[in-house]
């Protein structure tokens, strides 16, 4: 059990509240960008018809992205707060021990037995549930990668569709580039915050075992 | 943690301190306890930092069942920010403290204790054989402010009033006035902000029967000591961050 754990956590918590804020601001530009392209592809007419449900599908894609970008960060919230908590129930435990420690001559010792057991629960209360949260966040960092697995083949039929809209293709093509770059983008900081998570989710494993 | 009985008939009251575990730039407190019958009370429990040494001092009186109450003569952190880690083991104490610092002494890590908001112009306390009295010591130094009394002993605990900078394991109580003074004449002329409140206080006091006076730092006044003590409070002029 250790406080250190918790520092680990507070960190984590704020990386990933970081990368997300990185992932909504990109989301917001697809979905800025899907706007331009929607406007090109209207203006470009029968050429760019076959453009036009990509561009739907980018912004619903985006939008997706931005609801779990909110959900996810009120969840990284919540761990920081139980990280908190959490180093308070340990540091109050230790406290705790060094009494029944240093008290062991003391006639009422034994009267701190109960608290001492009650507190150790709160502490593994703390610990399952912040479990909990940590799974709840990677399942929806999951849902992100899910939701942009398919940017890849979206951006290579982008460029198939960009390329007939003959005067507007070039237009086009660049929304395409940026679609899959994006995504690239948003794909890593979803990426780099679950490998966090799954290092704390694994530190805490480890801990409540020992 | 060092304890010693300071009174002893019908209850006792034990006065906590010298702790030569506390770590090095903090400053010394002197923590106190009422133990009757049915009830005990904690006055200014201290500090995070004495936490563990004082709850050990303690269970050598009392169990953790048996305390029934808490007093925060104000809000400063060496008198009770240990309340968080008290409260795992007191969750049905109660917290007797100045009104106005309820809402700050909450950010130490409060979650259930109920309050007992003493108001501005003071209250009793029963605790069985022993009635306690919390009088008002607004400013000296916290703008809400409490000392406590108990007639029957005699015993006034006067928070910062008395207190005094001292060296290691120092005495338990003043041995001569006269060189006690240069160590506590600073620590009132800095940390007392009111003449007015000052003298307030001493009207007050005076009226009292008092064989030990009994501050939280430092060492206790006994006999003719505490009339020295007021007599020179009197006279000395306090607020003197500010020049004139």
């Amino acid at each position: 059990m250790s406080s250190k754990n918790s520092e680990n956590i507070l960190i984590t918590a704020a990386t990933v509240t970081a990368e997300l804020s990185n992932v909504r601001k990109i989301a917001k530009e697809m979905s800025i960008a899907v706007m331009n392209a929607k406007a090109i592809s209207h203006r470009a007419g029968e050429a760019a018809l076959g453009f036009r449900p990509i561009t739907d599908f980018i912004d619903e894609m985006a939008q997706d992205v931005m609801q779990l970008v909110i959900k996810i960060s009120k969840e990284a919230f919540e761990l920081s707060q139980m990280a908190v908590e959490r180093t308070h129930i340990i540091n109050t435990e230790q406290q705790y021990n060094r009494v029944l420690a240093s008290g062991k001559d003391a006639r009422y010792i034994d009267s701190l037995k109960p608290v001492v057991n009650k507190i150790h629960r709160q502490y593994l209360v703390y610990q399952e549930t912040l479990q909990k949260n940590i799974v709840r966040l990677t399942l929806l960092l999951d849902d992100i990668q899910s939701s942009t697995k398919g940017s890849q083949v979206l951006s290579t039929t982008s460029r198939v569709e960009a390329s007939r809209a003959r005067n507007f293709s070039a237009s086009l093509e660049v929304v395409a580039d940026n679609l899959e770059q994006a995504t690239d983008k948003i794909r890593y900081h979803v990426k780099s915050s679950r490998n966090k998570l799954d290092n704390v989710l694994e530190i805490l494993k480890r801990e409540t075992i020992r | 943690m060092k304890a010693t009985k300071i009174y002893d008939k019908q209850y006792q009251w034990y006065m906590f301190g010298r702790d030569p575990g506390k770590k090095e730039g903090i400053i010394d407190t002197n923590q106190y306890m009422i133990k009757t019958d049915s009830r005990t009370i904690l006055l200014d429990p201290g500090g995070i930092e004495v936490f563990a040494s004082m709850l050990t001092a303690v269970l050598h009186y009392v169990s953790v069942e048996d305390i029934t109450d808490l007093f925060a003569s104000h809000q400063d952190p060496d008198i009770i920010s240990s309340l968080g880690l008290w409260e795992e083991a007191l969750p049905h104490a109660k917290l007797h403290t100045p009104w106005i610092w309820e809402g700050f002494i909450r950010h130490f890590g409060s979650k259930n204790i109920t309050f007992a908001p003493i108001a501005d112009e003071g209250g009793t306390l029963d605790l069985g054989d022993a009635q306690l009295q919390f009088i008002p010591a607004h400013y000296l130094h916290a703008s809400g402010n409490f000392h406590v009394y108990d007639a029957e002993a005699k015993i006034l605990m006067s928070g910062d009033v008395g207190a005094a900078l001292e060296a290691e394991g120092a005495p338990m109580y003043v041995e001569d006035f006269d060189e006690q003074i240069d160590k506590m004449k600073m620590f009132h002329q800095r940390w007392m902000p009111s003449n007015r409140a000052k003298q307030d206080w001493i009207n007050r006091v005076r009226q009292l029967d008092i064989e030990i006076m009994a501050p939280q730092h430092g060492r206790l006044f006994k006999g003719d000591d505490v009339k020295r003590f007021l007599d020179w409070f009197e006279e000395l002029e306090v607020g003197l961050a500010i020049p004139k």
